[in-house]
């Protein structure tokens, strides 16, 4: 519709894109039918203006002509009498005479006098000569002719009015102007008639779009008709099913690999129980065996231990991530519930506890105690001492601190420390955590409706914040 | 095991002192070899009599021909399944009941524990954290010899029988069942959280599940409610807890 304009100079085409399309076709077709109209208005007046003027000088000088040659006569006959001049040009119809002669004159109008004579005619007519000119004559527009009767007679002056064409040129203007613009004015309507159904399929398109992007991978858009529009639908429709089978086999290999995940880790329970009780009896007896034995026991009942802390981390995530996970919400208060997390670990003395406000909410316990346990633990192990926890009502909002003073982690790493077994520092020694943690921690805040956050304090360490919105209700 | 508690097992249960007075005969019942002789040894050596059985046919003639002070069932078993044989055994014996469960799905869980276990642990679980559960389920089935007698309406609970009757007629309850009926019936119409609950009946010292606690009131609902359906006794007090009252509560008397 519009020709794209060159990027760099921002031209009236380019602001007419940012106008909505609607209005913007009203312009354009308005525009359009005032263009033409004017071109044909301007034209056809010219041309009529031109026509007309043109017959009215042909008949002033027709008129003037045999005028004169009457007058030829008449002074041939009566020389030097203007007077019978002036009576036989006594009553002339459609013009007006003037004759002049020496210091003598006679007029056929009050109005026009010899004074009216227009300065350009007397030059040519003393030289006995006819001439004709328009003039403005008593504020109207006159065309005058002017002549000698036989030679060395009286110079005679016709006034032939133009108001009549003058009249008429302005009514035809008027007509052009009244017809052009309500013809400007019926193709704005036109346009806006013409937008609607032009528009819908575009609307079809964007909702379509919207559905699309709020998930619904089924959104079909009706391909009616053969134009650029049903073209558009049909485009449109190809995307959604490209994007929808795409996503379609993604969920599914998602899936899949999680249910794997979900398999793996349930098949790995029953011999890691076996497993579980007989290191727990080998470890009973570990100060009965010597040596090499003794040691080999000591790393074999280890990383049994480590096995199912990781088997049980991955059993949590995969539950998580089915979407299986339930909250059981009862009326907790944050304060009370970190100091029976820190008793419970034995961590009173090792973390500097501080409450604030009024700290109650609807919460699951255990989830909030596995939140806890993971973000102190975390500070006690990439962390130096003082661990601090703040618990706070900020706004409807409860926040939980963590903070420790250690290094803290470094920024590239900072976005990372959320993914499943991600190591910061990979020559750092590996720690008794599963790589799991602070995964199922940030899953187990968002059940609640929360987030934990993770930043560096500005002199050295590292904040973990929870937030979680206050629940007035389970 | 040793060292500190982790951070994803926060249960600090009691050691178990392998005395006298804990030594049970157990029936273990789990369909893997393996599984069965190392708890076998690991239950012996706390001084236990156990016996075992790999499938459910096999569990309940076990029981029937030597009925245990405990039985330690999982759910996933060839042929009946752990639920079906609970259910079995529900039907005669309120003898306890502890799940082991490879599946922790909270479907499954909640399935065992309506069909009448007592208590459940996931697999794979600590040795000392089993002896616990253990412990604290032979001892409310021990009952309380100096336990004074309660009634609340026309219910009478005898703590050092174990006996429940209801207008004069005996109810089966479990030792479980018993202990929450009777923690509740001390202080009729006070409301009682899940975590106090979890304490008081299951030895909970931190955080126990709270759908013990829910299956155990839907299943005591069954045996002392008119209309386990509407219950009139044991109500729900929405986010917080359950309450017992003395008399059934019409609306807008009080």
């Amino acid at each position: 519709m519009i020709p794209g304009p060159g990027r760099e100079r921002p031209s009236p085409a380019r602001r007419l894109r940012r106008v909505p399309l609607r209005p913007r076709l009203v312009l354009i077709f308005g525009v359009v039918a005032a263009t033409t109209c004017a071109a044909l208005a301007v034209t056809s007046f010219l041309i009529v203006q031109r026509a007309r003027f043109a017959q009215a000088v042909d008949e002033a000088r027709r008129s003037s002509l045999a005028n004169l040659r009457l007058a030829d006569n008449l002074v041939l006959a009566n020389p030097g009498d203007l007077g019978a001049l002036a009576r036989a040009l006594a009553r002339p119809e459609g013009f007006d005479v003037v004759g002049v002669q020496g210091g003598q004159s006679f007029q056929t109008s009050e109005t026009i006098t010899p004074a009216s004579i227009p300065a350009a005619l007397q030059a040519p007519v003393a030289r006995s000569r006819v001439a004709l000119v328009r003039a403005q004559v008593a504020h109207a527009p006159y065309l005058v002719v002017g002549g000698q009767a036989a030679p060395g007679g009286p110079n005679l002056y016709f006034f032939y009015p133009l108001g009549g064409v003058v009249h008429d040129l302005h009514q035809l203007r008027t007509v052009l102007i009244a017809v052009s613009s309500l013809l400007v004015v019926a193709s704005g309507l036109l346009g806006l008639a013409a937008a609607g159904p032009m528009l819908l399929p575009i609307r079809e398109v964007a909702e379509g779009a919207r559905r699309l992007q709020e998930g619904s991978l089924d959104v079909e858009l009706a391909e009616e008709g053969n134009d650029e529009l049903a073209a558009l639908a049909r485009s449109f429709n190809q995307m959604a099913r490209a994007l929808g089978s795409t996503i379609t086999d993604l969920r599914g290999l998602e899936a899949s690999h999680r249910r794997f995940v979900s398999d793996v880790s349930h098949e790995l329970r029953t011999p890691l129980t076996a497993m579980c009780t007989s290191a727990e009896l080998l470890g009973a007896d570990l100060p009965r065996l010597d040596g090499d034995t003794r040691r080999a026991a000591g790393l074999l009942i280890g990383e049994v231990h480590r096995l199912r802390r990781l088997v049980e981390d991955l059993m949590e995530i995969s539950r998580l991530d089915a979407g299986a996970a339930v909250i059981t919400c009862e009326l907790v208060d944050l304060g009370e519930a970190a100091k029976q997390a820190l008793a419970a670990r034995g961590w009173e003395g090792r973390v500097e506890l501080h409450l604030g406000g009024d700290l109650r909410t609807y919460a699951d316990p255990r989830r909030l105690d596995a939140i806890l346990g993971n973000l102190v633990n975390n500070a006690f192990e990439h962390g130096l001492a003082p661990v601090e926890l703040h618990v706070a009502a900020i706004g409807g909002d409860l926040r939980l601190i963590v903070s420790d003073a250690g290094l803290g982690i470094a920024p590239e790493h900072l976005g990372f420390v959320f993914d499943r077994f991600y190591k910061a520092d990979p020559s750092r020694p590996r720690s008794a955590g599963s790589g799991l943690g602070l995964a199922i921690a940030r899953e187990n805040a968002r059940l609640h409706g929360g987030d934990i956050t993770v930043e560096r304090r500005p002199g050295g360490g590292t904040v973990f914040t929870l937030s979680l919105p206050r629940r007035r209700e389970p | 095991m040793k060292g500190p508690a982790s951070a994803c097992n926060p249960q600090r249960p009691t050691r178990v002192a392998p005395t006298m007075e804990s030594m049970a005969a157990i029936l273990l019942v789990d369909d893997d070899p393996s599984v069965r002789e190392a708890l076998t040894m690991a239950l012996e050596r706390e001084g236990h009599r156990v016996d075992t059985a790999a499938t459910g046919n096999d569990a309940l003639a076990q029981w029937r021909r030597s009925p245990p002070d405990l039985i330690l069932l999982d759910l996933m078993l060839p042929g009946r399944d752990g639920v079906e044989v609970c259910q079995v055994i529900r039907r005669e014996d309120q003898v306890p009941i502890i799940m082991l469960t490879a599946r922790s799905d909270p479907i499954d869980v909640v399935v065992g524990l309506e069909s009448g276990a007592d208590d459940y642990v996931a697999k794979p679980f600590e040795t000392r954290v089993l002896l616990a559960r253990m412990k604290a389920v032979l001892r409310r089935q021990a009952g309380d010899p100096s336990g004074r007698r309660v009634s609340v309406g026309d219910i009478q609970i005898d703590p050092a029988g174990m006996t429940v009757s209801k207008a004069g007629r005996q109810l089966h309850l479990t030792p479980t069942e018993l202990r929450l009926l009777l923690e509740l019936a001390r202080r009729p119409g006070q409301v009682f959280t899940r975590t106090l609950l979890l304490e008081t009946v299951w030895d909970y010292a931190y955080l126990g599940d709270s759908r013990l606690v829910d299956a155990c009131v839907q299943r005591l609902r069954t045996k002392i409610e008119d209309d386990a359906s509407s219950p009139m006794l044991l109500q729900t007090v929405r986010g917080v807890g359950y309450k017992l009252l003395a008399a059934p509560e019409v609306a807008g008397t009080r």
